[in-house]
């Protein structure tokens, strides 16, 4: 079941990004800034005359980025190949990996939570979407910070959900739902963190 | 009217269902029916106390009078010489031992890897009772008498087979709670060849006196009576009918004289403190798991609602696995999902707590096996010792008690089952002389061996030097000895068959001699030890491994389950430690569990960041969430 709604879902947003990237190649609504306005780093996020905090908060979003890559291939590598579960030094890998994610997301939280508030434009923007209104989304960084916000949220249950399994308070049944957790709001991080990078980058490209 | 009374009248005298005995099977009555029998021997003549020489008790007459004899005879106990005797999971062999010669081999007719069946060694049913017949519920070997058209039989077995006559089936060895029952009695009479007596000197009905063993092969037990046996005459009443307290469920008792366990780090006036099966302590019997219906196929607990630990299908087919699954550990303790009946599905069999296994991933679950961390010994840093009622004639009293200690069965040995599943097992290092055909290892008969090499193997010495219950075999003395059997063997063989090779087996190598006589050892398939997976005794929960969330017990650097030493048994350098890593057996990869355990050292440290991060990163969440609801007020409340 979770391997197929894991295919399902990544084929959606694979898709989704392709067509998206596609709509926006031939409207031209993507033009590259000129030639030497991109740093040869653009797609980490780099630019120039970034402060010596901006520069962390960057490393610390790669790290993140590298880790949430690395939990990914060792996790759902195998499941979405043969529905296997990890083991070995896989399962050592993934679970070494976790807390280094988990405090970088701590430290872009801190550090860019304030900067991911969402402006009275975009709660309107937020408000007219969930009435179905036509809205003008030009310039709209919304999806860019719901996406941020959404994968702050989920990392909770995400680490909690495994952290609880550790202690001596859930039996079998018990266990098997944590994980249950653990696998789906790891899938719906994954996903918002892919469509948040994505947006992070096109927005930086352009 | 007459026709309805007729028709009850049959209904209610007819026999039980077709093919099944009088006595087989349940009417619903619940009270223990008394068996206040007459007893008939081989002759099917009734058995009066008062007539002289009476025979002894013949159980195929006696008992098959009610119940179906042959029903019972192929149900586990009983059909082990049959051809097609079914293999299931692996379990204790008879393990044929002759230390003169440093011998011990494992012997199974169910085709047990690693096991040798009694025809590899010219082992035929009469001799393999004079082995085993101490701890032998009858029946099977025991009735194997050879045919008048066997060729390949022993004549002098046709004599002697008369002489000792069949050892049936003992119904009694099980089924009689009277506590003067004594199969030390009947393993006494099998050591006197008297088989036909065997049960009932152990029912305490009678005595006997003369020894089979003793008489010449001519000897006519129809016309002499050199073996007399001697009724209680007090037992029997009026009618010559007698009062056997013969109850279905078998008391644990009864179990206890063929598969009892002794601890051998609690022995002797150390016993005392060894606690039994939780179960039996409170208060279950073997029986309450091992059932059985009149097909005597005794649920083993090995056939489980999710897996089955072999993939023999003959096997399986002999149980209703719907029903016995109900009885393994997960189907009292789980209950089985795949069962007919609702109480089945449920579990809990006889109050059998539901595990909740607090902490501990479901991964273990398919890893390893309920016992691995329930059952046997609590692992040390090296594998301890135990002794088995079959295989060290345990439980024989009087003058014919033993005190054997080889083979040494070390346990408990944390291994891989046919099924992957990690579970403990008790092992042996087979040791025996043999011949190498086409790289097939076959035993040679201990009686052999003692022929060929009787003066290398120093068979006549009087009390020799014992070292770890060895008597130490050197390199120079197997060299010498292989070159005996080689003069023996290689001289024997036909022209264009391949040459047979004489090995020796021991400590997990397989000793050869090269083109000029060296003695060399190398792997093989037929030195490896032989385990077989064990149940009990099962611990109580709180002494489990892993009880308490104690991951330790296991994911340490030096945690015994893991990496455990496991004795080498060897009559070479016998007072030499040696030992082979545990993980060699379970198919572990050592570095990484090393690797693994190195990291639950972290643990602690990984627990505390990810809380300090998750209550941090829930706070700065909340404060945004509140900031968020603070601007849904502010906007509601502009809307007058």
């Amino acid at each position: 079941m979770f391997q197929a709604i894991s295919w399902a879902l990544f084929v959606i947003i694979f898709l989704g990004v392709l067509i998206h990237m596609t709509v926006d190649l031939v409207g031209g609504k993507i033009r590259s800034k000129k030639s030497g306005e991109l740093h040869r780093f653009w797609w980490c996020g780099w630019r120039k005359g970034l402060t010596c905090f901006s520069k962390f908060k960057r490393v610390a979003l790669i790290v993140a980025v590298i880790c949430l890559i690395v939990m990914f291939f060792t996790a759902f590598s195998g499941r979405l190949a043969a529905d296997q579960l990890m083991t070995g030094y896989v399962l050592m890998i993934h679970v070494g990996t976790a807390p280094v994610f988990i405090l970088c997301l701590l430290f872009l939280i801190v550090s860019w939570g304030y900067q991911c508030r969402l402006t009275d434009a975009e709660w309107k923007e937020l408000l007219n979407r969930l009435k179905f209104k036509s809205t003008n989304p030009k310039g709209s960084l919304l999806v860019i910070k719901l996406t941020f916000w959404l994968a702050m949220i989920l990392s909770v249950p995400v680490s909690m959900s495994m952290l609880a399994s550790m202690f001596t308070i859930f039996g079998t049944h018990g266990q098997e739902v944590l994980f249950n957790i653990h696998q789906y709001t790891s899938l719906a991080l994954v996903a918002s963190a892919v469509i948040h990078i994505y947006l992070l980058l096109r927005n930086q490209y352009k | 009217m007459s026709l309805m009374l007729l028709t009850c009248f049959i209904t209610q005298v007819r026999p039980a269902e077709k093919g099944k005995g009088l006595g087989d099977g349940h009417d619903g009555n619940r009270t223990s029916i008394s068996h206040v029998i007459t007893l008939y021997d081989e002759k099917d003549v009734e058995i009066k106390p008062t007539v002289s020489q009476p025979r002894p008790i013949s159980m195929r007459n006696t008992c098959g009078k009610c119940h179906d004899y042959d029903a019972m005879a192929s149900g586990w106990h009983f059909h082990s010489g049959s051809t097609n005797a079914l293999s299931g999971r692996v379990g204790e062999p008879w393990v044929l031992t002759d230390t003169r010669i440093r011998t011990q081999i494992p012997i199974s007719n169910r085709g047990w890897k690693g096991t040798y069946k009694p025809n590899d060694i010219n082992l035929s049913a009469w001799k393999f009772l004079k082995q085993f017949s101490s701890h032998f519920p009858g029946g099977n070997y025991g009735e194997m008498e050879p045919s008048d058209d066997d060729d390949s039989a022993d004549p002098e077995e046709f004599l002697r087979w008369p002489i000792s006559g069949k050892y049936e089936i003992n119904c009694l060895a099980c089924h009689h709670a009277d506590r003067k029952q004594n199969q030390s009695d009947a393993a006494l009479q099998a050591a006197r060849e008297n088989y036909r007596w065997a049960a009932t000197v152990a029912s305490g009905l009678a005595t006997v006196k003369g020894t089979a063993s003793e008489l010449d092969d001519f000897y006519d037990p129809e016309t002499e009576y050199e073996i007399v046996t001697s009724y209680d005459k007090s037992r029997f009443d009026a009618n010559n009918k007698v009062f056997l307290d013969i109850v279905r469920k078998p008391p644990s008792n009864r179990c206890y004289y063929c598969h009892s366990t002794q601890d051998l780090q609690t022995p002797g006036k150390d016993e005392w403190i060894h606690n039994e099966d939780v179960h039996l302590a409170s208060g279950m019997s073997c029986a309450d798991c091992h059932r059985n219906g009149v097909d005597h196929m005794i649920s083993r607990g090995d056939i489980g609602p999710m897996e089955n630990p072999h993939d023999s299908s003959a096997y399986l087919q002999a149980f209703d696995v719907k029903k016995v699954a109900s009885y393994s550990c997960r189907g009292c303790h789980m209950g089985n999902p795949n069962a007919v009946n609702l109480s089945d599905k449920m579990g809990g069999h006889l109050g059998a707590p539901i595990p909740e296994h607090k902490g501990i991933p479901p991964i273990h679950f398919e890893k390893l096996s309920c016992t691995a961390c329930h059952s046997g010994r609590l692992p040390g840093d090296k594998t301890s010792r135990v002794r088995t009622a079959r295989i060290h004639k345990l439980g024989l009293h009087g003058r014919h008690a033993m005190n054997k200690q080889l083979p040494h069965v070390v346990t408990p040995v944390f291994a891989a089952t046919a099924n992957g599943k990690i579970a403990p097992h008790n092992m042996i290092w087979p040791s025996f002389w043999g011949l190498k055909t086409n790289d097939v290892v076959k035993p040679l008969p201990p009686d052999l061996v003692r022929e060929i090499a009787s003066d290398e193997l120093g068979v006549e010495t009087d009390n020799p030097e014992r070292v770890n219950d060895w008597i130490e075999l050197s390199k120079e003395q197997i060299g010498k000895v292989l070159k005996l059997i080689d003069d023996e063997y290689k001289s024997d063989s036909d022209e264009g068959e391949p040459e047979p090779e004489a090995v020796y087996v021991a400590a997990g190598s397989l000793f050869s001699l090269t083109d000029k006589g060296v003695v060399i050892s190398a792997t093989h398939k037929a030195a490896e030890p032989y385990k077989w997976p064990i149940a009990h005794d099962v611990r109580p929960a709180s002494q489990s491994l892993g009880s308490n969330g104690n991951c330790a017990d296991c994911h340490s650097q030096d945690s015994p389950f893991i990496f455990g030493s496991v004795e080498v048994d060897t009559p070479i350098n016998p007072g030499e430690e040696q030992t082979v890593d545990m993980t060699e057996f379970g198919g572990l990869d050592p570095l990484y569990y090393q690797s693994f355990a190195f990291t639950f050292l972290f643990r602690p440290w990984m627990k505390v960041v990810v809380i300090f991060a998750c209550v941090l990163i829930g706070l700065v969440l909340l404060l945004f969430a509140l900031k968020g609801m603070d601007r849904i007020i502010k906007m509601a409340g502009k809307n007058k």
